[in-house]
């Protein structure tokens, strides 16, 4: 295939997969201002790496891979420069829930239970539950053996339960 | 004596990912101790909870950027304003769709509803009045009261069924829509705690997942406009 037109492959591609790239940029730098930054770098990169895309293959993991190294290369270091990355998770500028709906947790904990999990944890959490990885192809992704990538999910689903445990403790304490 | 499980091994469990052996001993020691039971069912909602905070995160997620050659260079829109999470978030994960990986009843329901052709449903002899009186006797046993359940727009009520997965009674209530495609409203109860409706494409059908303290809804089937606004009008009821 030619280069144009794997291209324009990547260049159609993206605008469907832009915002589960957004999300994965900021669960990576754990900020907005700092996922957008590496999403906006990684359409970028892969714009200009259009060559090594195969067609066929899914676009959504090339990006993924992409924006971690770039992430890891690059990127992170700027941003604890600049100070906005990997931030304390009070300050994350997550998004309210929709109102009206009745959780048994205070609305605001459904994001922080995403917020206060460590990075690793929380970028794998992210491939494996929501994005469907299985924990082979997550840890392929991630450049770690399949046990971290068991021990994270693990530790990320502990972490949370015990935080849900704790909010409903409390709010029955509250009523 | 009851068998401990570390939490790799639940979380195996709970992704599917256990080798058939030690699934096979963690759904007996859930069937045969309650203290694990209640343990297997907080690590599960856990990851439900994750996959709520990451599917709102989506809720804020901006345009993606113009690409077209046209625009000659990349025009950068900038963040999407704020949208109210809901239904909504669907409508700016390019496609329309979100990728969250969906529990398994659901996807059991899913690869049941992908079968039905308008012949399953046309061949339903309820009136709609029998299919509500069936409904009404049903829905006890999944402990939920669904007398409020109104007639869903575009859809004709066919019929009420009880299913079951993994032991538990999983209601279904079968529809068609305007053009006899069906459409189903499944039922189950589940103490996950309560989530915004989330639209996916499940099996190649459209599909809107909600869920109450108690249960989790799951309608699927038709076009994705019908059951955008049947899901609404259900959950408003529920």
């Amino acid at each position: 295939m030619r280069w144009g037109a794997r291209k324009n492959a990547v260049r159609a591609g993206i605008g469907a997969v832009y915002p589960r790239l957004w999300r994965f940029c900021v669960s990576l730098a754990g900020d907005r201002a700092a996922g957008e930054d590496l999403a906006q770098a990684t359409v970028l990169r892969a714009l200009e790496q259009a060559a090594k895309f195969q067609p066929g293959t899914h676009l959504d993991r090339w990006l993924f891979v992409m924006a971690r190294r770039l992430w890891l290369n690059e990127l992170r270091h700027r941003a604890v420069r600049k100070g906005t990355g990997l931030r304390p998770v009070e300050e994350l500028d997550l998004p309210d829930p929709a109102p009206g709906i009745e959780t048994h947790i205070f609305a605001s904990e459904v994001f922080d239970v995403v917020t206060a999990l460590p990075e690793a944890q929380r970028v794998t959490a992210l491939l494996v539950l929501v994005e469907g990885y299985s924990y082979a192809e997550a840890a392929e992704a991630l450049d770690i053996p399949v046990g971290t990538v068991m021990s994270r999910i693990a530790a990320a689903r502990r972490s949370v339960a015990a935080r849900v445990g704790d909010a409903q403790e409390a709010g029955r304490k509250v009523r | 004596m009851v068998e401990r499980f570390t939490d790799e091994e639940i979380s195996a469990f709970l992704d599917g990912e256990a080798d058939p052996a030690l699934a096979v001993r963690i759904a007996a020691a859930r069937d045969a101790d309650p203290d694990f039971a209640a343990d297997l069912a907080a690590m599960e909602a856990a990851g439900a909870h994750l996959v709520a905070g990451f599917d709102a995160l989506m809720a804020d997620a901006p345009d993606a950027p113009d690409l077209s050659p046209a625009a000659g260079r990349i025009a950068w829109r900038g963040m999407a304003a704020g949208f109210a999470a809901g239904i909504a978030v669907a409508a700016i994960a390019g496609a329309g769709w979100l990728y969250s990986r969906p529990p398994a009843w659901e996807r059991y329901v899913a690869a049941y509803q992908a079968l039905y052709v308008p012949a399953t449903v046309a061949g339903a002899d309820l009136t709609p009045d029998a299919a509500r009186a069936r409904i009404a006797e049903l829905a006890p046993e999944l402990g939920i009261d669904l007398s409020a359940l109104p007639d869903l727009p575009g859809l004709n009520l066919r019929r009420a069924q009880m299913l079951g997965h993994d032991g538990q009674p999983l209601l279904q209530i079968a529809y068609a829509d305007a053009e006899g495609r069906p459409v189903a409203l499944c039922i189950i109860a589940r103490a996950g705690g309560a989530s915004a409706p989330v639209m996916r494409e499940m099996e190649g059908l459209p599909a809107v997942a909600w869920a109450t303290d108690a249960h989790a809804f799951l309608l699927i089937g038709g076009t994705a406009e019908t059951v955008q606004k049947a899901a609404k009008v259900a959950r408003a009821a529920l």
